[in-house]
């Protein structure tokens, strides 16, 4: 509104020195059972998070439900305990735990003020050593889970996620990101109490604290309230995922009768962590859409107004990785917005290499934000979970800001040719019918 | 397992310095010296409840990123990222917040960034057109193309008061939207977006004087202008209850939302309202959820909300909700009747010693 300057020739104020990082104050110990645990230290408030993940994969339909049935009713306690008892337990302390599991992982996050750590950490031991599984707690749970599938079910972006992996991957247990109702209904108490006895194991899991804690002594409170939770068996991996099927072929439409908006889901293959490329192609799709700034977003919502939200990602998964895109449009402009992102990958990958000032950007964007995340404890905790459950030494994070830091830009671009081609994508719409398309 | 410790350790309380400069803005800094990132944030005192047209207040907010002074279409977005840091901004019913986080080294840019379009942002018809139809986009993917979505905070209103600032949603709908004009935006900043009428916060890394410096140096030159004053909100409480259904195609099951006045901001009752939620609400062994998800299976969830927006959002009158997804076999009525009895009995009770020290503990860590 007010005519100024024209910008770009704008001095912006200079940025003062970096700040030194103090190296991590931390422990990586792998306790006699099997279970890895590591305490790192994050005084920034007196509160301690915890990150259990045990690798939870299965084979079967049944497994996905019996698994979930798990999850929901782990927490209630040890035998004579019940739901309440433990939360209160957990209360007084200022304490929390939760459950949640997927094809690849049972995860618990909890979190406790810092003084309160050896509770939370009994409590958790109780319910890991007898959870009890008790028939009305199992009925109530398996209720209300239902109601979940069903809720899960009518949210548009869940049921996009869900063609998508069918349309990639069929029937492999990774597309069992939501268990069916009849499994739910079916799977009785002795399977879930079976499964939780040879796959809920702490050899192949791992245990992060990080918050305000000693780390030795975290790791010695661990062993000692831990120590008990045992098993002869190994925490199972999910079977890797193949290429997805689909590739390069026409977006498959999925219709969604009475859908006010398309949710569209693109997959192609992409490089795990530790692959060599991984550094450059990261940067690369930090230009194509991994970020606000990015040539998708830029396109999609600030030029063409067709998106409120968009982005590709590198989705880490057991022993592989896809490169993801995902957006939802209105149904009159969803298939423009597909041929745009269609578009903005040949592009990338073609005539249109990643510029040297694009280049820069992402990698600024890449390194300060793994820099923010890591100076919370909670964000610390979810930044390290994953590579450590993936077997990864507890640096690796900073192993791979170093390489983002130095990745040639030619790597980068040559990343982009290589791996961002639209060919490479096998993609699915979800929405309205065509004739059943609400006028805009 | 053992019984409650006495008292939870008091968290270190962060020393907060207040600066006011020349042309009204003020500024308070929470200083973490250890921690590499800052925060900053400039709210101005104008939310939806500011507005004459349906949405505007968000769609305005949207548009402060559309260039500004010295600063063209989408720079601000493109400095804060290319140096590693994120942003975002909300409109709230009374205030609207514009955002960052960012490596400490970049605070001074940030500074800059803000006061930038602090001092004039850059409007144009095709920024307004291109942005109502993003918040279009934004109003299907948070409101009618998910189950639940709005609910109950865009229904709740309709019943709880009478008064237009009161009742409407923050989004409207992209018709009124597309119809906005520069005019019409270039009087809106002239009202709310006066330095008087903001309040910059800036934690984190960082030492109080250099923030002041900086904050002198980069807003202490935006003019100084007189601010529209706040919109008289006040409505009478209701005589009767009332009573609003709608359908959504999209919920498997019927939700039921109760909403009443609640003490307002400022009150001895406000804080007190807060830890009744937490007592209600929070956690499996919180009154609610015993009662009428295991208990009674009136609920498959259930939660209890001081505030419309939660807790420290808004000016009076605000609303304290009750919310609560009802299984198959139980009426919303009677899921309501049942929600209400509980919190008489809290009421003419109050809560249990442990109860109450248990809900503040979880307060503690939630923030």
């Amino acid at each position: 509104m007010t005519p100024a300057a024209a910008p770009g020739a704008v001095l912006l104020p200079p940025l003062a020195p970096p700040r030194p990082v103090p190296p991590l104050e931390a422990v990586d110990t792998v306790l006699p059972t099997g279970l890895r645990v590591v305490a790192a230290r994050r005084a920034t408030a007196p509160v301690v998070q915890l990150r259990l993940g045990v690798p939870f994969g299965g084979s079967t339909a049944r497994h996905a439900a019996a698994a979930e049935l798990l999850s929901c009713t782990l927490l209630a306690g040890g035998p004579g305990a019940d739901r309440a008892a433990v939360d209160d337990a957990l209360a007084a302390v200022g304490g929390s735990l939760k459950a949640v599991v997927g094809p690849e992982e049972l995860l618990v996050t909890g979190q406790v003020l810092a003084e309160g750590l050896p509770r939370l950490l009994a409590v958790l031991a109780d319910c890991l050593t007898g959870a009890g599984y008790e028939p009305t707690v199992l009925a109530a749970e398996r209720e209300r889970l239902l109601h979940r599938v069903r809720l899960t079910g009518s949210m548009p972006a869940r049921a996009a996620r869900a063609a998508l992996l069918r349309h990639c991957f069929g029937d492999h247990p990774a597309t069992r990101e939501t268990p069916a109702e009849e499994q739910v209904a079916d799977v009785g108490r002795d399977e879930v109490a079976a499964l939780h006895r040879t796959a809920l194991v702490p050899r192949g899991a791992v245990l992060l604290l990080v918050g305000d804690v000693r780390p030795d002594r975290a790791v010695a409170e661990t062993a000692r309230l831990l120590g008990g939770w045992s098993s002869p068996h190994r925490a199972v991996r999910m079977a890797p995922l193949p290429a997805p099927a689909h590739r390069g072929e026409p977006v498959l439409a999925v219709p969604s009768p009475g859908a006010r908006q398309c949710e569209a889901r693109l997959a192609a293959p992409s490089l795990v962590r530790t692959d060599p490329g991984y550094p450059a192609l990261l940067l690369a799709d930090q230009v194509f859409g991994g970020h606000f700034s990015s040539r998708l977003v830029q396109r999609l919502r600030e030029r063409e107004g067709r998106i409120y939200s968009g982005r590709s990602a590198i989705e880490q998964r057991t022993g592989s990785a896809l490169g993801t895109v995902q957006f939802a449009s209105a149904p009159q402009h969803a298939a423009a917005a597909v041929d745009g992102t269609l578009d903005e990958l040949a592009a990338v990958s073609g005539d249109r290499p990643p510029t040297g000032a694009e280049i820069a950007a992402a990698r600024g964007y890449a390194l300060g934000v793994q820099a923010l995340v890591r100076s919370t404890q909670k964000g610390l905790a979810d930044s390290l979970h994953g590579p450590l459950l993936a077997g990864l030494p507890l640096d690796w994070p900073d192993t791979v800001a170093a390489l983002v830091r130095t990745v040639p830009d030619d790597e980068v671009r040559a990343a982009a040719a290589a791996h961002l081609r639209p060919e490479a994508y096998a993609a699915v719409l979800l929405g309205p019918p065509a004739p059943d398309r609400p006028l805009p | 397992m053992t019984a409650p410790t006495a008292a939870a350790r008091p968290a270190a309380t962060a020393e907060v310095h207040r600066h006011r400069l020349a042309n009204g803005l003020r500024l308070l800094v929470l200083p973490d010296p250890g921690s590499p990132a800052v925060g900053l944030a400039v709210a101005y005192g104008v939310g939806y409840r500011s507005e004459s047209r349906s949405g505007f207040a968000h769609l305005f907010e949207h548009l402060m990123f559309q260039g500004s002074a010295r600063l063209g279409p989408q720079e601000h977005a493109r400095h804060v990222q290319a140096n590693g840091g994120v942003f975002n901004a909300t409109t709230h019913r009374d205030h609207t917040s514009y955002f960052q986080a960012m490596p400490a080294e970049a605070l001074e840019l940030g500074l800059f960034l803000e006061a930038d379009r602090m001092r004039a942002p850059r409007i144009t018809p095709e920024a307004i057109a291109t942005q109502a139809s993003v918040v279009a986009e934004e109003i299907r993917r948070t409101v009618t193309n998910r189950p639940y979505g709005g609910f109950p905070t865009f229904q709740l209103p309709q019943v709880l008061f009478d008064s237009f600032a009161n009742t409407h949603d923050g989004y409207g709908d992209h018709a009124s939207l597309a119809a906005a004009t520069v005019a019409e935006c270039a009087d809106f900043f002239a009202r709310h977006y006066a330095p008087g009428n903001a309040v910059l916060a800036v934690c984190g890394g960082v030492d109080p004087r250099q923030a002041v410096e900086l904050a002198e140096r980069h807003f202490g030159t935006v003019p100084a202008r007189t601010a529209a004053t706040p919109p008289d909100l006040a409505e009478p409480q209701l005589a009767v209850p009332r009573v609003l259904e709608r359908t959504d195609r999209l919920a498997p099951l019927p939700a039921v939302a109760v909403g009443r006045r609640m003490p307002p901001p400022g009150t001895p009752g406000h804080l007190a309202a807060v830890v009744a939620a937490a007592v209600l609400g929070d956690g499996e062994s919180s009154r609610l959820r015993r009662t009428l998800v295991r208990e009674r299976r009136l609920a498959t969830q259930v939660a209890a909300v001081a505030g419309l927006s939660g807790p420290f959002d808004s000016r009076d009158p605000d609303a304290f909700l009750v919310n609560a997804v009802c299984t198959p076999d139980a009426s919303p009525r009677r899921t309501a009747r049942a929600a209400d009895e509980v919190l008489t009995d809290l009421a003419a009770q109050g809560p249990a010693e442990d109860e109450l020290r248990r809900a503040v503990r979880r307060l503690q860590t939630a923030w």
